[in-house]
């Protein structure tokens, strides 16, 4: 059996997280303390591949990034760079697919922070990325990790996305495309050695999450 | 309102729930605008709608101790402490009275080690490591019994015959307010009030 696609999906699952993990930190700020009016269109701008179906985002992506788009061909020639049929691609598809599954709850635990910790900090006299760092960063360890599993665990179960971005390249083979290539080809036995792999992995990761949030919870207020 | 507040003296703002002490406390400490008026300390104009100025938060020198401490849970005590002073080293007045009020043994502890009482002595101490000019106390006995509140005023005292910071508290609590307040400012519904000693206006006569 080809353990490779279970090696590009935890390859995706990482620098995926890695890379939503440094940016949803300052989107999330943002979207928990900023006053500005427009904010909320921001925000479901952001959550709508929750409901997105994911051709739709496949859709797009491959019209403004594929290689027949003005910037994916300026890329391709200038760059040597494929946003599409690539592992780049599927990667930058990802990191939009799974934002809101970081945004969410580091936003919600940001904005969870009491309004004397906020004044507390204000009356220190503290800059707001020390007070990132030393004091709402710490608070709100829970829904980082929180952040961290669902992203990664999402991202191991992306599969449209990925199948329209990705085609059927070695290094866009995913598991979950695995497994759907495997039944195509009616070799039920690779298909299912992939399913339980994925059953299990997938367990844990939900396992851990409910984990964490059982902790959250029980931390008094 | 208009009043001047002796900074020599331990300061209470008193009145019944709803008159607005806490509003008060707050202007003072920039947390929140009035809509109009003045906030001096000395020389220094903290807020002036008049001449428009509204001095930011972080440049008043203040402290403040709110209700339901405010003490950043993932710290220690002694974090805590480092991470209000200058620098990150606590004064060494500070730690003479940590040990003369008894709480050395509590500095490895998190907040949520710690009683009440334990709690807002550690955020006053906190507050003090700020060396600021005014200390602001929000209601700070509110959640206490009473041997924690004797706790608090003890090291409040302390902490008035050590620094020559002003303190001014906002409280309820009249019996508390009669055993260690130096002046009083009683807070009526009607929006006036009166300034005086705590036995002249705390105290019922019949």
């Amino acid at each position: 059996m080809d353990y490779a696609p279970f090696l590009v999906t935890a390859k995706l699952a990482l620098f995926t997280t890695v890379i939503l993990f440094v940016i949803a930190i300052p989107i999330s700020y943002f979207l928990a303390f900023s006053r500005w009016r427009g904010k909320i269109f921001l925000e479901s701008l952001l959550m709508l591949p929750i409901i997105l179906p994911p051709t739709v985002l496949g859709f797009y992506y491959l019209s403004f990034l594929g290689p027949q788009s003005g910037i994916g061909a300026f890329f391709e020639e200038y760059f040597d760079l494929s946003f599409a049929f690539s592992f780049e691609g599927i990667l930058i598809g990802s990191v939009i697919y799974c934002l809101p599954f970081m945004i969410s709850p580091i936003t919600s635990g940001l904005r969870e922070i009491p309004r004397n910790t906020q004044e507390s900090i204000r009356i220190l006299g503290k800059s707001r990325s020390n007070a990132l760092r030393k004091v709402y960063l710490p608070i709100i360890k829970t829904s980082l990790w929180s952040g961290i599993v669902l992203t990664f665990a999402h991202t191991i179960g992306e599969f449209g996305l990925v199948l329209m971005i990705g085609g059927k390249m070695d290094e866009t083979n995913v598991a979950s495309v695995a497994i759907y290539d495997e039944m195509n080809a009616l070799n039920y036995d690779v298909a299912s050695h992939y399913a339980v792999i994925m059953l299990i992995v997938s367990f844990i990761l939900i396992v851990t999450l409910n984990l964490i949030l059982r902790k959250k919870r029980s931390i008094p207020a | 309102m208009e009043t001047k507040i002796n900074p020599e003296k331990i300061t209470a703002i008193y009145g019944k729930s709803g008159v607005g002490k806490s509003s008060v406390l707050r202007m003072i400490a920039g947390l929140d605008q009035p809509d109009s008026g003045l906030v001096k300390l000395g020389d220094q104009l903290w807020f002036s709608s008049e001449d428009r100025v509204n001095l930011p938060v972080s440049e008043r020198k203040i402290g403040f101790v709110f209700q339901d401490y405010s003490l950043f849970a993932t710290m220690t005590v002694e974090q805590n402490m480092q991470y209000a002073s200058k620098d990150g080293i606590i004064p060494q007045s500070i730690m003479e009275m940590v040990n003369a009020l008894g709480l050395d043994g509590l500095l490895s502890s998190f907040p949520d080690e710690l009683s009440g009482g334990q709690n807002q002595r550690a955020a006053v101490l906190r507050s003090l490591c700020q060396e600021p000019d005014v200390l602001l106390l929000d209601e700070p006995f509110s959640a206490l019994d009473d041997d924690s509140i004797a706790d608090l005023v003890a090291a409040l005292k302390m902490a008035k015959s050590r620094y020559s910071t002003a303190i001014l508290i906002v409280s309820h609590r009249k019996d508390v307010l009669l055993s260690m307040a130096d002046e009083v400012i009683h807070l009526k519904e009607d929006g006036l009030f009166n300034q005086g000693l705590p036995s002249e206006l705390l105290v019922r006569r019949f």
